[in-house]
């Protein structure tokens, strides 16, 4: 095969994914490489995208071009929008998918694309000269070649799956592992570290007694992740059902933990602590009489049930006997039974904001193999890997998301700075400007990125654009808008339990009060009705500008950080007043800027402060 | 963050050394010192000029009635004509340092932080008013005393300042894990602290917050000494008195000596607690207008004062007066009074039992019988010539600075501890406030998050994944 790639992805996961048609939108001609042509964005555990943060990471690839949130939404056959009453920043739609369809729709984006070729096969290892790369080889030792390459390889380096005390060899049940591309890594130089997840049983719907479970519902309302996506969900929507653990679950789980692969030492990755199986429910919270379970149906037509709440790695016949003491699952089967999975991942500290590698030019990393676990964070890191991989290509500058931009931003930005010890997912408290990085603003806060760098069809960067103005139009005429405090306006007023008006106001001051919304203001005939996509970001803008205005201060005191850039050749050997451990530290994770370095722990204020002085007097590169 | 956010910042800092001097110089510099300065400062003209100094009050803005803090003389410096390279203006203000502290918070409130050590120095260099060596010189001294006296600052703290932050630190992580897991973990089966809840354990975080902050002032007197003020009318021997006590310091007194009627002040470095021996100009009755305001000052002196020495002229027993004291009784109760140029008398004793009469007879005007008698009970006699009774008054200042720091430890000392708990303090109100109105979780989050970086800067410590850490601990949280 001598056909030569602008860019290669390994892997079909949701990084695989989002990278390889990212690139492919920007012109470049994709290999796509996976071991398992079926399996495109196979959802090799819970049945739900987006969530909490997570979902904000879905809203933010679709602006930027992905395809997750279209796909979710075709898909979504149960949706909720959580903390929907707990403030504006902190909602986060979630969708529970069918999985098959998923992959389905997936796959069918791609045989759209022309320009991603798909190739089922395993890259044993990659193309390495003189620190650069430039392909992969394949298991029967053929080259194909590239300019760049993207790994995507998920749980897959170096896979051990464990079920009590047996190890089996493979990233996910039914896949096999990948073992050349992790020992290629270390010998490159790479510090590899060993993490680990778990999933639990899947049990056949047909064994369980639904009537003793609770049936949970999704939302009436449906917001879509996409603007592209119709406003109402495709799929007839289905329920969840929750269950309980209780003392007796308890006890066998108790009673057989010597025989649970994480203690008995058998598995020495470190598992995320947002994530912990039944086995450590129940030691490390010893009192809790119950734990909360979900029997979530994987998919409409699937036998299929996922069981949130209850991952391990127990032996198989341990597993049926503590789940058949719960209610509803007296007499249930397994179609697989939970276990747990060890992984290689590169400590990501090793790679570029851009996800290129600092070892290896022209190779980039997105997903599991950064450290992080999810597919919304795999998605959001393909996607950044697919765009800097083809910037690169093309000789284009790097496109790197701002902490204040997005969440994907912050992701990569804690990443490449910080590291991560346990899997790492995405939480809302890690945004320090959370109250801009919400779910309605995320076309305000991205769209312009994507115009400027191409990244949308002309279709939908219209449609996008179209939004903004109305959006604009609206919160213009609701600042306009007075009103004053006429007999009639009062009487309305005294309906809606609002203060009566003293002077003359405008609708947005009215709608700043804490028991006014937009709504109100649409019934009472003060405002026009607006759907809710144009209304919703202006409202929250103009409820909460105090608080919004305070944090967008902020960031723009942490622009000014992020705009002083470091360059890359910097000697720090030569700045005077480092200490070893802070000179070690900045050697090894190279920031790009002031900002990134303080954000180093360990790095004090003083040493951000002599790198100042270095630059401002050697004046290399040094804007500002 | 320090020192980097710095080039657009407008930043304040008292620039004379506590204590050293009888004024208190403030600097003011950054893109908005003039704009920040005019807001207290009304006299200073549209078209000011630089290196000029303007007299007037400062007014500081807390309330509406614009009370007056102190007279100061500004001297203005354009940007690029001053050490900085910056905006600067200077404010001259009156020794005591009780006043230069009001100006810096109003300042703080108008909108300058805090500068950090160096930091003036350090925007000299940036703004290439200095070379590099002097900026490597300046920058070595900033990292020795920067990194280095935080962290001693954050060691001096007193046992008990040290047991509050602790238990502030951990009711805030408690707060925000509990605001952050129903934030974050909504779908999962846990019960994370009401509104009501969080508000009844925030209300015993608040009182903490807000002692620290107000026994700052108490503070102050540790670390920046004891006032030690010697009042009395005029030839009652004061600047004798003062010299003697000296002893060895007195070069220092020669040096600022020839003041008439402003103040000579002193550290005194033989006690465990830095001393500042303050003289006042003598005082008498009078309808003089220069001596009226003397007197004014004085009084001043006598409130911010630790404690009093108040003479009475042993030669002159008719010419003996108590009207300074007459201003408060607190005055009169931190009093000791001491009859001067024993020397010269025969019968001291007399003398004591005479003065004890004279002011038990017009101090009962003031207080009541009992406490009259008592505080006419502090007398002593005491000769500067030839040292009769000066261990009496060392032994005086030394009980009372050894009480002082027994009294209360739990305080601050610092200008810049002052600050984060201050600014802690109006983030703890402001989620108060959001927890009785509101139901959004993202808002009070956001307010209790600053005011624990405040105390985590307070502390040194990163803002990390202390909350998720926390989070993790407490919630059982799983998929």
């Amino acid at each position: 095969m001598g056909e030569m790639f602008d860019v290669i992805v390994v892997g079909a996961g949701h990084a695989g994914i989002e990278a390889a048609l990212s690139a492919a939108r920007l012109q470049q001609k994709v290999l796509l490489l996976t071991t398992r042509l079926d399996r495109f964005g196979y959802m090799s555990c819970n049945p739900s995208i987006g969530g909490l943060a997570k979902g904000n990471i879905v809203r933010e690839i679709d602006v930027l071009g992905g395809m997750m949130g279209r796909v979710t939404d075709k898909t979504c056959v149960q949706f909720k929008r959580l903390n929907s009453k707990k403030g504006p920043a902190v909602r986060g739609s979630r969708a529970q998918c069918d999985k098959d369809l998923y992959c389905q729709e997936m796959r069918l984006v791609f045989e759209k694309n022309s320009n991603v070729k798909l190739l089922e096969g395993e890259a044993k290892s990659l193309v390495v000269k003189a620190g650069r790369c430039s392909g992969v080889v394949l298991e029967d030792g053929s080259v194909i070649r590239s300019k760049a390459v993207i790994i995507t390889t998920g749980t897959f380096m170096r896979g051990v799956m464990h079920i009590g005390n047996q190890r089996i060899e493979g990233g996910r049940v039914g896949d096999k592992s990948t073992v050349g591309i992790s020992d290629q890594l270390a010998e490159n130089g790479f510090h590899v570290i060993r993490l680990k997840t778990g999933t639990p049983p899947r049990l056949l719907k047909s064994s369980i007694d639904w009537s003793k479970t609770t049936p949970q519902y999704g939302d009436e309302k449906f917001f879509p992740f996409s603007y592209a996506s119709p406003s109402q969900t495709v799929l007839p929507q289905i329920a969840c059902y929750l269950s309980y653990t209780n003392e007796k679950t308890h006890d066998v789980i108790r009673k057989n933990l010597h025989s649970s692969p994480m203690y008995t030492g058998q598995i020495e990755g470190l598992g995320p602590r947002y994530c912990p199986s039944i086995e450590d429910k129940v030691t490390r919270f010893a009192d809790k009489a119950n734990h909360q379970t979900f029997l979530e149906p994987e998919g409409l037509t699937t036998d299929s049930i996922y069981l949130q709440g209850i991952s391990t790695s127990l032996p198989e016949d341990v597993q049926y006997e503590f789940l058949r003491t719960i209610p509803g699952l007296e007499n249930v089967k397994l179609i697989k039974p939970g276990y747990a999975v060890e992984y290689d991942c590169v400590e990501p500290t090793q790679i570029w904001p851009t996800l290129e590698t600092r070892n290896i030019q022209n190779l980039y990393l997105a997903g599991q193999i950064n450290g992080t676990s999810g597919y919304e964070e795999a998605a959001g890191q393909g996607l950044m890997a697919g765009i800097n991989a083809a910037h690169n290509v093309m000789d284009k500058g790097p496109l790197i998301l701002g902490r204040d931009e997005a969440y994907i931003g912050v992701l990569i930005d804690d990443l490449v700075t910080k590291g991560t010890r346990e899997p790492y997912r995405m939480f809302t408290s890690r945004a320090e400007h959370r109250l801009h990085l919400r779910e309605d603003n995320t076309v305000e806060r991205l769209l312009d990125i994507s115009l400027k760098n191409n990244l949308l069809e002309a279709d939908y960067a219209k449609k996008l654009m179209d939004i903004i103005g109305r959006r604009r139009t609206l919160d213009k005429k609701l600042r306009e808008t007075k009103i004053s405090p006429t007999e009639k306006t009062q009487n309305m007023l005294k309906q809606m339990e609002t203060p009566l008006l003293l002077k003359q106001v405008s609708l947005a001051e009215l709608l700043r009060r804490v028991e006014m919304d937009f709504e109100m203001l649409v019934k009472s005939g003060l405002a026009n009705p607006e759907s809710e996509v144009i209304s919703e970001a202006v409202e929250v803008e103009i409820k909460y500008e105090g608080y919004i205005s305070r944090q967008m201060e902020l960031i723009s005191l942490a622009k000014k950080m992020e705009n002083m850039k470091i360059p890359n050749e910097l000697e720090y050997e030569k700045v005077k007043g480092l200490s070893r451990e802070e000179m070690e530290k900045l050697h090894r994770i190279r920031p790009l800027s002031i900002g990134q370095a303080q954000r180093i722990s360990g790095v004090n204020p003083s040493a951000i402060q002599a790198i100042l002085i270095y630059l401002k007097i050697h004046r290399t590169g040094y804007a500002n | 963050m320090a020192y980097v956010d710095l080039v657009e910042e407008t930043i304040c800092a008292l620039v004379t050394a506590p204590g050293l001097s009888g004024i208190s110089v403030v600097r003011v510099s950054g893109p908005r010192a003039l704009e920040i300065v005019k807001k207290h400062c009304s006299f200073l003209p549209e078209a000011i000029e630089s290196h000029r100094a303007y007299f007037g009050k400062f007014k500081t803005l807390k309330d509406s009635t614009q009370e007056l803090i102190d007279e100061c003389l500004v001297t203005y410096f354009a940007h690029g004509k001053s050490f900085t390279g910056d905006e600067t203006l200077e404010l001259s203000l009156h020794g005591g340092h009780s006043c230069a502290h009001r100006v810096l918070s109003d300042l703080q409130l108008s909108g300058c932080r805090a500068a950090e050590r160096g930091e003036f120095s350090f925007r000299a260099f940036y703004n290439g008013k200095i070379d590099l060596v002097q900026a490597e010189a300046i920058h070595s001294l900033i990292k020795s005393r920067s990194d280095i006296s935080r962290s001693q600052a954050i060691k001096q703290l007193s046992g008990r300042v040290s047991q509050k932050l602790n238990t502030i630190e951990s009711q805030l992580i408690q707060v925000l894990a509990q605001l952050e897991a129903s934030i974050d973990f909504s779908t999962e089966d846990i019960e994370p602290y009401s509104f009501e809840k969080m508000k009844e354990l925030l209300a015993t975080t608040l009182p903490l917050v807000e002692e620290l902050v107000l026994g700052y002032e108490k503070g102050r007197i540790l670390s920046e000494g004891l006032q030690v003020v010697l009042a009395g009318a005029p030839n009652s021997g004061k600047s004798s008195l003062y010299n003697a006590i000296l002893g060895d310091e007195k070069a220092i007194v020669s040096e600022v000596a020839g003041t008439t009627r402003d103040f000579l002040e002193t550290p005194m470095t033989e006690f465990s607690l830095p001393i500042r021996l303050v003289d006042t100009a003598g005082l008498r009755e009078t309808n003089e207008i220069v001596e009226l305001e003397g007197i004014k000052r004085t009084q001043a002196k006598l409130q911010n004062a630790d404690v009093i020495f108040y003479l009475l002229d042993s030669l002159d027993p008719q010419g003996w007066d108590l009207v300074p004291l007459m201003g408060a009784s607190s005055y009169i109760e931190k009093t000791v009074f001491l009859l001067t140029k024993s020397d010269k008398v025969l019968d001291n004793q007399e003398l004591v039992e005479k003065a004890r009469r004279f002011l038990r007879n017009h101090l009962v005007s003031q207080l009541d019988n009992q406490l009259s008698t008592q505080s006419a009970s502090e007398v002593y006699s005491v000769s500067s010539l030839n040292g009769y009774g000066l261990q009496v008054v060392r032994d005086k200042i030394k009980s009372i600075s050894l009480v002082d720091i027994h009294h209360d430890e739990s305080v601050i000392t610092q200008h810049r501890q002052f600050i984060h708990l201050n600014t802690c303090r109006i983030s703890l109100e402001n989620a108060m406030d959001l927890l009785n109105k509101t139901s959004s979780y993202d808002l009070v989050a956001l307010e209790i998050q600053t005011a624990l970086r405040e105390i985590f800067s307070l502390l040194g410590k990163e803002f990390d994944e202390q909350v998720l850490d926390q989070v993790f601990k407490q919630f059982c949280i799983g998929k």
